[in-house]
């Protein structure tokens, strides 16, 4: 985690101004171990947990107090967080009563982010212990400001996408006939973790009658008629996440996959031209599902969503998304369609940053650049 | 080799004996991304993602609820048929609920450690009329003694993580950066049979507090190189924390080996069916502050499904050690400048003491 304290002071600024204006004395985020769910506590502490919860006290006013589990966070906290106040805890809701008290907040007006990642036994104890504090939902807080990323946080975004983009290139170097699909992560993860990725996430497959990537490679031997699909999601040291999937054929696809592929294509170029700023997500969402439907095929996985220091953020792409777009949203749009039959997909993805008067691929790699394999 | 359907109807046997004993109509465990052993146990499936769900009714077939299509479908080929797409989506799992014999009955809850607050709160708002009865307790006294099946797999988790270590000292040189030999680390482990593997590492003269993001630290002439090693193979998760010296090591951390050496071996003697998990906890801190220093981290854990599970090595758990658990051992040194180290590695409890599963320390 590698931001510095003017972006620091940046985020704490609007935080409490926003918790001012809703009334609220304290924050308390939580994150559980979740690989992809640690975001909220990131961007207040610049630190991301290892196992277990870890929790922020962040009052208006006043230090912080920083709950982690164990001595080892307390030293890991300790060197690369933002927070001085850092207490070890075995028992979260124990942890948050004992602070609460100690810092005068045990009757206060407490923004929890969120229910859904405290458990229940901590958020029971908390609430039985501290009868007088009233306890709200106050994650749109931070949601909306992480949703807008600043022009420091775009340029670790970008590192993580030129990570992405170096884990197509090796596919493209070691890809051949006789390969096992975990040789081939085994090869790129390798590359990946040298160049600094932390955390990676891959689906694969290979199998050209699947219609969907496992989540794990296995040990099928690659052979011609394959349809390679990788997905990589992956974080680099300033914690950010970006997605990208790319389709490869072993020798050349069917025709019907041809045209499905080239079908992809097409969406591909023309989710740059919907990707503005102040256009609804729904209304992008719609017009894609509309042409993919058009052509005629099945659609896979959902469409796309945010993306920063979770994998999967506000704003999702479908068609129940108000949120409007604008610049510096980072969005990935995964169009993933299926054979009409059933026996077979193809999926593209890139991670696009919004402008003021549009959008940029922040993936750059043409797809046909790895798209045929001998 | 895989956990076979005979070790399925011993446990899905042991959770009817326990709804019995309890009157429970429906069981409804839940799991968290990160500890899924409730779940796994259960329903035989690596979830990714969260949260998850099991509801296993005591007459009728039980359900699993995951995160997305495709989990759903993976899901579906080992033991719950019935997987559907519910992580974060309370109102799938409660139409299940609802379909089955919850009025007026009793909900056994399993996981309030992990499961979130909103899903306890809807599922209080939802099954109105239902009493939940807390049997996380039981379900871990359960999942603590690991069937014979079960000690195999942890026999195999061990043998990766001996050969791992053994791969990290034929390639470990002065000059890499930590993040290079994190690179080969895993590499290694990608290629083998394992669902995953949690790895850390810390480099230096004294490491002691090793990290899931290695550095690009230049690894020096002199160093040591700590790593904590735990591969999940067939569901099943065992610790080896092993130092690799790059040359011979200083007289001080000579002396920090000798007394976790010592300390273990202490441990080692404890551990066997009657002791409590405390007293071992308790004979290693003594071995470590006779010598001046402190021992900063628990003396180990049991582990299964789940990478860290009770009982815990650690002055506050009174259980009793039982043949079948299987447990890392591993006491820490630390002075009052912060510097150390720490190592383990992990053991079958039998009915006279212990089995070693890792041959690493061997020499």
């Amino acid at each position: 985690m590698v931001m510095d304290i003017e972006e620091r002071d940046r985020r704490y600024g609007l935080v409490r101004e926003r918790m001012s204006t809703q009334g609220l004395d304290a924050l308390i985020v939580i994150a559980n171990a979740q690989i992809a769910e640690k975001g909220f506590v990131k961007y207040l502490t610049n630190y991301k947990n290892g196992l277990n919860y870890v929790a922020l006290i962040f009052p208006c006013e006043g230090e912080a107090e920083f709950l982690v589990p164990n001595t080892i966070q307390e030293y890991w906290a300790g060197r690369s967080s933002w927070i001085r106040n850092i207490k070890v805890t075995p028992n979260l809701g124990e942890g948050l009563v004992k602070s609460l008290n100690a810092m005068g907040l045990s009757k206060a007006r407490l923004g929890l982010i969120n229910n859904q990642t405290i458990s229940a036994d901590a958020y029971l104890t908390l609430v039985k212990n501290c009868p007088e504090a009233s306890v709200v939902d106050a994650t749109p807080l931070l949601e909306e400001l992480r949703m807008i990323k600043s022009s420091k946080e775009v340029e670790l975004v970008k590192k993580s996408a030129e990570l992405a983009v170096l884990s197509f290139e090796k596919l493209a170097q070691v890809l051949k006939v006789g390969i096992t699909e975990r040789e081939i992560v085994g090869e790129v993860d390798r590359e990946l973790i040298a160049n600094g990725a932390e955390d990676i996430f891959h689906l694969f497959s290979s199998d050209p009658h699947n219609t969907f990537a496992g989540y794990a490679a296995t040990d099928r031997v690659i052979q011609r008629g394959d349809i390679v699909i990788m997905n990589t999601e992956l974080s680099s040291p300033g914690g950010y996440w970006v997605q990208m999937v790319r389709t490869s054929f072993v020798g050349r696809p069917q025709e019907d996959v041809e045209r499905m592929y080239n079908t992809v294509l097409d969406i591909r170029l023309k989710i740059l031209d919907e990707l503005r700023p102040n256009r609804k997500m729904s209304e992008i969402a719609n017009a894609l599902t509309d042409h993919i439907a058009k052509a005629g095929y099945g659609i896979g996985v959902n469409l796309g969503h945010g993306l920063g220091l979770d994998l999967v953020e506000r704003p999702r792409v479908d068609s129940s998304e108000n949120i409007i777009l604008a610049p510096g949203m980072v969005i990935v749009v995964h169009p993933q369609l299926i054979l009409p039959t059933g026996k077979g997909t193809v999926w593209l993805a890139d991670s696009y940053l919004i402008t003021d008067s549009g959008a940029e691929s922040i993936t750059e790699m043409d797809p046909l650049a790895i798209k045929i394999f001998d | 080799m895989t956990i076979s359907l005979k070790e399925r109807d011993r446990r899905y046997q042991s959770f009817r004996t326990l709804m019995e004993k309890e009157q429970l109509s429906i069981i409804l465990a839940a799991s968290n991304a990160m500890c899924t052993g409730h779940v796994r146990y259960f329903s035989n499936y690596a979830t990714y993602f969260g949260p998850t769900y099991v509801v296993f009714p005591k007459e009728e077939n039980p359900s699993l609820f995951v995160f997305g299509e495709i989990q759903s479908q993976l899901a579906s080929r080992q033991w719950i048929k019935d997987s559907r797409y519910g992580s974060a989506r309370p109102e799938v799992v409660f139409k299940r609920i609802k379909e089955l014999d919850y009025r007026n009955k009793r909900i056994g809850l399993v996981g309030v450690d992990h499961i979130s607050f909103k899903m306890y709160e809807d599922l209080q708002r939802e099954l109105i009329s239902a009493t939940f009865v807390d049997v996380t307790e039981d379900i871990y006294r359960l999942r603590m003694i690991k069937s014979e099946e079960e000690q195999e797999s942890a026999r195999q988790s061990a043998l990766v993580s001996d050969r791992l270590f053994s791969r990290i000292k034929e390639v470990a040189k002065p000059g890499m950066r930590e993040c290079d030999l994190y690179a080969e680390m895993e590499y290694f482990v990608r290629r083998q049979k394992v669902e995953d593997a949690f790895d850390l590492i810390a480099s230096g003269p004294f490491p002691i507090a090793p990290s899931m993001n290695p550095s690009e630290r230049i690894i020096e002439t002199n160093d040591n190189i700590l790593v904590e090693l735990t591969p999940r193979y067939e569901g099943y998760y065992t610790q080896l924390t092993g130092i690799h010296s790059l040359a011979a090591p200083s007289s001080r951390m000579k002396e920090f080996i000798d007394i976790m050496s010592a300390a273990q071996k202490t441990g080692l003697a404890l551990l066997k069916p009657g002791n409590r998990a405390c007293d071992i906890a308790m004979a290693m801190k003594q071995v470590v502050e006779k010598s001046g220093y402190r021992m900063p981290y628990r003396g180990g854990h049991s582990m299964g499904h789940d990478l860290d599970e009770p009982p815990a090595i650690f002055l506050e758990d009174e259980t009793v050690i039982q043949p079948g658990m299987i447990i890392v051992v591993h006491p820490s040194v630390m002075d009052k400048n912060g510097e150390g180290t720490f190592w383990g590695d992990s053991y079958i409890v039998t009915e006279t003491g212990w089995e070693r599963l890792n041959t690493a320390f061997s020499n």
